[in-house]
């Protein structure tokens, strides 16, 4: 139901194009009379952008670990990080933005213009919400995750890898996403092939997280905020003031230049219809309460009033981030479509360019704020705001990998495959392979998805959230009914459901393999495969006639006594998060 | 502290075959008024919160995607419009409600918790392995 072909209407089935993609990245160069690679060639290759942009990625990595191990010697002593809630609310807020928000969204509206704000609203949303329904509870409860939660009253061995196929879709949608965002910098940057680009991004990256990149430390976090919040307001303010020597407002401007009309400012360029509107503002309002590991940070703060600052705190950085994602999005298609400065689109409008289309952009709409910033601030803001995406991307994509390998090497193999039996050893071996194949699977679908919006995966990677976790959590939380048979029936059904929905939606189904029509007609089905999980749920504990069933229906009553006044230690969880956990002993047995 | 330290069952692992374990101490609590009253204002807090901001949410997305004319007319020269200023007004609103959930759950949920608490010998549910 998308109005406009997401592919830039090239519209081509990427699967027989992705053998060849394959084939084009190893032999790089040779194959120049390919459209693809000629249209490369005009990418902005330039030196100084590339020195800005290789010295700032480089320092903020350098900054991150030099101060997390500085800080490693302070930590016993009961630094004074714990007690700040400004550091600790860009740390939030630095775990949750990322470069392919900004990416996505001002992708989305420099192709479709209004509809992108639906995105910068419903991911804010989610903050709210989390705080007031999730993590004080939870942080009551002295749980961090839903699986562990789960683990309170429920059996959970069938929870656990419940929710370790869970926490591995979403971060492959999440990674998919961030792969072509790096993909496509790095292409437009380097002037390289784009699969080249995504496969050099993936091997770095996997070095990276395999070689010592594992902390992704409190300061390496705060320093992607600043950085993220520095780059962002510079780029959108220097828009902003590029414009102000006009008549016309910025979106006037932007709305006179677009293809699409005074039609940019209006709804529906993306998202068709209301049940597509609904479906995708459940994916991005609830799918943020069912993240794995989104509100870590929460939970290690010691002090609950300074924890809960320090969410205000965040909660404000991200808001001001999404509006300014909005700011550029406009900002950049008043500059990039401006006839004045030609460089950033293949075939420029302008008489002769019949059917000009926004999809002429190099290096694909994704790469929209990039070319704005190359537009109004030259190759030192280019490099800056293609860095700080490189630098954030890469800790996103650190932390998203840990999270897969571990959901593959601690719960599906030692604790559910080997049923605890496994020694430490085998568990690391196996999440280093984990991280090797979750690391190729992801290059590979990254090729595969390269002309789609990040936002738009990012969003679906939240729709599974939402459709699996975020349901168990709610009904483990609020309802005394739950039985461990409703969790593992109504968890695999919004689960499976909201992966089939997405198999067979427009997406997958009709612009990855290239069928005429989407079996299913949605593109972001979140509205059916959460009510799926719920009725799932409900269904399944309210046919549970078990003993079992009776006993962890009788123990709601003191699990709720606790969410709500917390132990006597002041509701501080005293575990260490749940990554450096051990296995809970005598659960697995 | 001390019955919860011998339990090294997860909650619904009573040490008996399989009667549902009881809770005296977490019954007793949960009839206290002081709990009550905690529940209820929480509740009211949290709920009603929530609430407000999926009904702005929804109703944002309902009014968009419903009535995309009504959503595009324009509110002065800067080509602002209607929806835009709606979805901005959004997202202040969801700020707002953090702040405002923020300050009452520190300033009056946080000392109704601390009482009920000191009304009771709650130690916390038991935790595997740990001897709090």
């Amino acid at each position: 139901m998308i109005g406009l072909d997401p592919t830039g209407g090239r519209g081509r089935p990427a699967i027989p194009a992705l053998v060849g993609a394959c084939w084009l990245a190893l032999g790089a160069g040779s194959a120049s009379a390919d459209p693809v690679v000629s249209r490369i060639d005009r990418a902005p290759v330039d030196g100084l952008a590339i020195a800005v942009f290789a010295v700032l990625v480089a320092l903020t990595l350098t900054v991150g670990h030099a101060m997390a191990w500085w800080m490693r010697g302070h930590r016993r002593a009961g630094g004074a990080l714990e007690s700040d809630p400004v550091r600790n609310g860009f740390a939030i807020a630095g775990e949750f933005m990322s470069a392919a928000s900004l990416l996505g969204i001002a992708g989305l509206i420099y192709s479709f213009g209004f509809d992108g704000l639906v995105f910068s609203v419903g991911w804010l949303m989610g903050w709210p919400l989390i705080l007031m329904l999730v993590a004080d509870p939870l942080r009551n409860l002295g749980r961090y995750t839903f699986a562990d939660v789960a683990a309170l009253r429920f059996r959970p061995g069938p929870v656990r890898s419940f929710a370790a196929v869970g926490s591995l879709a979403t971060v492959f949608f999440y990674l998919i996403a961030q792969m072509v965002g790096a993909g496509r910098l790095i292409q437009v940057l380097f002037g390289l092939p784009y699969p080249t680009a995504v496969i050099v991004v993936g091997v770095l990256m996997i070095l990276y997280v395999t070689f010592g990149g594992l902390a992704a430390t409190v300061w390496m976090q705060i320093a992607k905020a600043l950085f993220l919040i520095v780059g962002t307001s510079a780029l959108a303010f220097a828009l902003v003031i590029d414009g102000s020597g006009s008549a016309d407002g910025l979106f006037t401007r932007a709305a006179a230049l677009h293809p699409a009309g005074p039609g940019l400012l209006a709804p529906g360029g993306f998202i068709g219809g209301p049940v597509e509107a609904v479906s995708l503002g459940c994916a991005l309002m609830f799918g943020t309460a069912g993240l794995p590991h989104i509100l870590m940070r929460f939970f290690t703060i010691a002090d609950t009033r300074v924890a809960r600052r320090a969410i205000m705190i965040a909660t404000g950085l991200i808001g001001y981030f999404y509006l300014l994602t909005f700011v550029i999005g406009f900002g950049a298609i008043a500059v990039v479509l401006d006839a004045a400065r030609p460089d950033h689109l293949h075939m420029p409008p302008g008489p002769g360019a019949e059917g000009f289309s926004v999809a002429q952009i190099v290096g694909g709409a994704n790469m929209a704020a990039i070319h704005a910033a190359d537009a109004v601030g030259g190759r030192l803001l280019f490099g800056l705001v293609s860095a700080v995406a490189f630098t954030t991307i890469l800790t996103v994509v650190v932390g998203l990998m840990l999270a897969g390998a571990t959901a593959i090497g601690r719960d599906l193999y030692a604790l559910s495959l080997a049923r605890g039996r496994a020694g430490e050893r085998d568990e690391l071996r196996v999440t280093r392979i984990a991280m090797v194949v979750v690391g190729a699977f992801s290059v590979v679908l990254g090729i595969a998805f390269e002309d789609h919006n990040v936002a738009l995966i990012v969003s679906l990677a939240f729709t599974i959230a939402a459709s699996g976790n975020f349901p168990v959590l709610m009904a483990i939380m609020y309802w005394r009914g739950t039985t461990t048979r409703g969790i593992v029936v109504g968890g695999w059904l919004g689960l499976g459901g909201a992966l089939a929905m997405i198999a067979t939606g427009p997406v997958i189904w009709r612009d990855l393999f290239g069928h005429e029509r989407a079996l299913f007609p949605y593109v972001n089905p979140g509205l059916f495969s959460m009510t799926l999980g719920f009725v799932g749920i409900w269904l399944a504990s309210v046919t549970d006639r078990s003993a079992a069933g009776a006993r962890e229906r009788a123990s709601y009553l003191a699990q709720s006594v606790q969410a709500q006044i917390g132990s006597a230690s002041g509701g501080t969880p005293a575990d260490p998060p749940p990554l450096a956990q051990d296995p809970p002993r005598g659960f697995e047995k | 502290m001390a019955s919860v330290g011998q339990e090294v069952d997860p909650v619904t692992r009573p040490p008996g075959p399989s009667a549902p374990r009881a809770w005296p101490e977490a019954e007793r609590l949960s009839r206290l008024p002081s709990f009550r009253v905690l529940v209820r204002r929480r509740g009211r807090l949290a709920w009603g919160l929530c609430g407000l901001l999926v009904a702005a949410f929804f109703g944002f997305l309902l009014f968009v995607s419903l009535a995309p004319a009504a959503a595009a007319l324009p509110l002065g020269a800067t080509g602002l419009t209607l929806g835009i200023a709606a979805g901005i007004g959004v997202i202040a609103l969801a700020i707002a409600v953090t702040g405002l959930y923020v300050r009452r759950a520190n300033r009056s949920i946080d000392p109704l918790r601390r009482r009920v608490r000191e009304a009771g010998q709650w130690s916390g549910l038991a935790r595997p392995g740990a001897g709090e």
